[in-house]
């Protein structure tokens, strides 16, 4: 019933929309959202059967009732609680989205930012013929589901954009505030990022719910990276428990090219990533970091891909995990070597530590190779603790609880180190370290 | 006294491992224990410390008079008892300062100590760094990964006089030493000593007993000291081997 009511809503929301572009339908953007908005209703959402989402069951997080319009009234509590999160985290660079839209008042320094910030609409007017190549165009039917309601839904959809040799030396924090004070919410959002040859960027995400509601985030975004440039992305999933996370991230690099991506989950009931990257070059490198830690009834579903689709290109993909409870964690990695992407150097790991008899990992290695001269690496680890390190710590005076933090901490710290902001770092230890003690023995 | 053992029995997966064991260490005493392999060494070891692997099927050990088989391995720690162990864990990703850190205030902590802040701790590390003639790199380095046998067992003679305990036990802590290193270890051992410090020191060879020069020798054969003695006793052993000792219990080798 409520899966119905989702795409009900969606459609009203988008027919609405619809109604109010004054006849600007045949522009581009409005083209492809139309698409995506046909297909989505062509697809509705994912059961078990199909097989990108055969691990969770969707159907339960959406008996819901999900409305698509927030409040655009910016209430003070929400106020206060944007306000204090910013100074919390304390980012020098901010970009603010409250309820998906952008809040250029609450932004952080982006006049003095290195990056230019255009909505998707006027990008296409400055540059047409560069946006038909971009957006929404990593998208794969017929997996893509979600990625199509944000694109539908991507009126207040922008670009981040990278100049020609532009180093930027502060990370972009890219904050999502969502309020659900009124109802459960849906907020899409749609993003690319173009990051032009020899330029270097950093952007870290965030969502912040408001509210005793549930949000769902539906967030979609795609990062195009140009010859020998560099952009580190990272995700911080930390949300309160009342929120539902759908991340898509889609990647296309070109040579001599590098990304790397970590994404930290730990908040939230259910958090999906779908991340890619394609690469589309010699002598290009991708770097794909995870770090999952759940709890309760949590589910973290990563499902990453890594399509070798060129030459002389390497990849490195390393997911770590730790579960307790009845916590549910997928990790599907699939790494495709196309036939031309000769020496090609992949390599993926994935451990998991299971706290619980209770908890339940799925993980599964995909790799797809046509080319003959190539390196491909992948391992999968399952266990628990180890005793012998336990008895070690306490030896030395340590507590058996201390010592399980301090070894799981260990699990995780290489993840972790990944991240060059430091207080993104320190942040997501104390976190960690919170979750540990407070778990019940 | 510091520890006393009596009649000591433990197992393992219902194996009788150590057969009623008595041992009396005071003060400031260094107590060598010696025997062949699978006498049980390494048993008694580890029945001190607390490992869980072992079951203790009868008598007591005392130790600063508290029922020591009822403390948790981490209060016995706390409480003054250290073991260095014959193979010390890898474990990567903790850095050998910050779990030193948290083993040292904790310690410190229940002996109604205040915990060093992060300037004090280091400067007591970098001291005994230098007693040991180790490398402050160290500090920052996963605990033990990596590490050669040697620079393990340093690391537990670094962390011994770092938690500052009332007895030592020294499980093997010879074996995989070269001389250096094994003059470098005893040679922390003994800068340690003193008139409340005492050690166990348990090793198949005389030779780290020629450094650390014992004030008793025990021979532990099938789970049980079958002769005591003082530091000459190692000399015979190691020019006699243990075959005259076992001759010598005859009532052993008929149970066995």
């Amino acid at each position: 019933m409520s899966v119905d009511s989702f795409v009900q809503n969606f459609k009203n929301t988008f027919e609405t929309a619809q109604k109010a572009l004054n006849g600007s339908s045949k522009f581009y953007p409005n083209v492809v959202r139309a698409n995506a908005f046909e297909s989505f209703l062509k697809s509705g959402i994912p059961t078990t059967k199909n097989e990108e989402w055969k691990y969770v069951n969707l159907f339960p997080f959406f008996s819901i009732d999900f409305q698509f319009s927030a409040s655009q009234v910016i209430s003070n509590e929400f106020a206060i609680f944007i306000k204090d999160s910013i100074e919390s985290i304390n980012p020098d660079v901010a970009l603010v989205l409250v309820n998906g839209k952008i809040l250029p008042q609450l932004c952080k320094n982006l006049d003095s930012y290195e990056g230019k910030i255009l909505g998707l609409d006027q990008y296409y007017n400055e540059h047409p013929d560069e946006f038909t190549t971009l957006f929404h165009s990593l998208q794969l039917s017929p997996n893509t589901i979600f990625e199509n309601v944000s694109t539908a839904l991507s009126f207040d959809g922008f670009v981040v954009q990278y100049d020609k040799n532009v180093v930027t030396e502060k990370p972009l924090f890219l904050l999502n505030f969502i309020d659900t004070t009124n109802n459960h919410i849906v907020i899409p959002t749609r993003y690319i990022v173009k990051a032009e040859k020899l330029s270097q960027a950093s952007i870290i995400e965030q969502t912040l719910t408001f509210g005793p509601n549930t949000s769902l985030s539906i967030a979609t975004s795609e990062v195009f990276v140009d010859e020998q440039a560099n952009v580190t992305i990272v995700k911080l999933q930390n949300d309160k428990k009342e929120s539902i996370v759908l991340d898509s991230m889609s990647i296309a690099q070109k040579s001599s090219s590098t990304v790397t991506s970590t994404t930290v989950s730990y908040g939230s009931s259910l958090i999906r990533n779908n991340h890619r990257a394609v690469h589309n070059g010699s002598n290009v490198h991708t770097n794909m970091f995870g770090l999952a830690i759940a709890q309760d009834k949590q589910v973290i579903d990563n499902h990453t891909e890594i399509d070798h689709a060129t030459a002389h290109c390497s990849s490195t993909e390393s997911y770590k995990h730790i579960l307790s409870d009845s916590s549910t964690v997928v990790f599907n990695g699939k790494v495709y070597v196309r036939e031309q992407a000769q020496k090609t150097n992949a390599y993926q790991s994935n451990k998991t530590i299971l706290l619980s008899d209770t908890a339940t990992i799925n993980s599964k290695p995909q790799l797809e190779i046509f080319a003959d001269d190539v390196k491909c690496s992948h391992g999968a680890t399952c266990g628990g603790i180890d005793e012998e390190a336990i008895f070690y710590l306490r030896s030395r005076g340590i507590s058996t609880k201390d010592a399980m933090s301090m070894l799981t901490l260990a699990f995780a710290e290489d993840v972790i180190m990944k991240i060059e902001n430091e207080s993104v770092r320190t942040r997501i230890e104390e976190d960690f370290l919170t979750l540990l003690s407070n778990r019940t023995k | 006294m510091i520890l006393e053992i009596k009649n000591l029995c433990a197992s393992i997966d219902e194996k009788e491992i150590l057969k009623g064991i008595n041992l009396t260490i005071n003060p400031g005493e260094v107590h060598a224990i010696m025997g062949p392999n699978g006498s049980g060494k390494s048993t008694l070891a580890s029945v001190l410390a607390g490992k869980s692997d072992y079951e203790v099927t009868s008598g007591s050990v005392t130790f600063k008079n508290q029922d020591l088989l009822d403390l948790d391995p981490e209060i016995r720690a706390r409480e003054g008892l250290f073991l260095s162990f014959q193979y010390p864990v890898e474990i990567p990703g903790v850095s050998t300062a910050n779990f030193l850190k948290a083993s040292v205030n904790e310690v410190r902590k229940h002996r109604g100590l205040e915990p060093y802040d992060a300037m004090e701790f280091l400067k007591v590390m970098k001291k005994e760094l230098e007693l040991l003639e180790m490398d402050k790199s160290f500090l920052s380095r996963s605990l033990n990964e990596g590490f050669s046998g040697g620079e393990k067992k340093r690391n537990e003679i670094f962390q011994m006089a770092m938690l500052d305990p009332v007895l030592s036990i020294l499980d093997e802590t010879d074996s995989g030493l070269d001389i250096d290193a094994l003059r470098i270890v005893a040679e922390g051992v003994n800068k340690l000593r003193n008139t409340e410090r005492s050690f166990l020191i348990i090793t198949h060879y005389q030779r780290l007993l020629d450094y650390i020069v014992p004030d008793f020798v025990h021979v532990l054969y099938q789970g049980k000291i079958i002769k005591t003695g003082t530091k000459e006793l190692a000399l015979e052993l190691e020019e006699r081997g243990y075959d005259w000792l076992k001759s010598e219990v005859p009532s052993l080798e008929e149970v066995q």
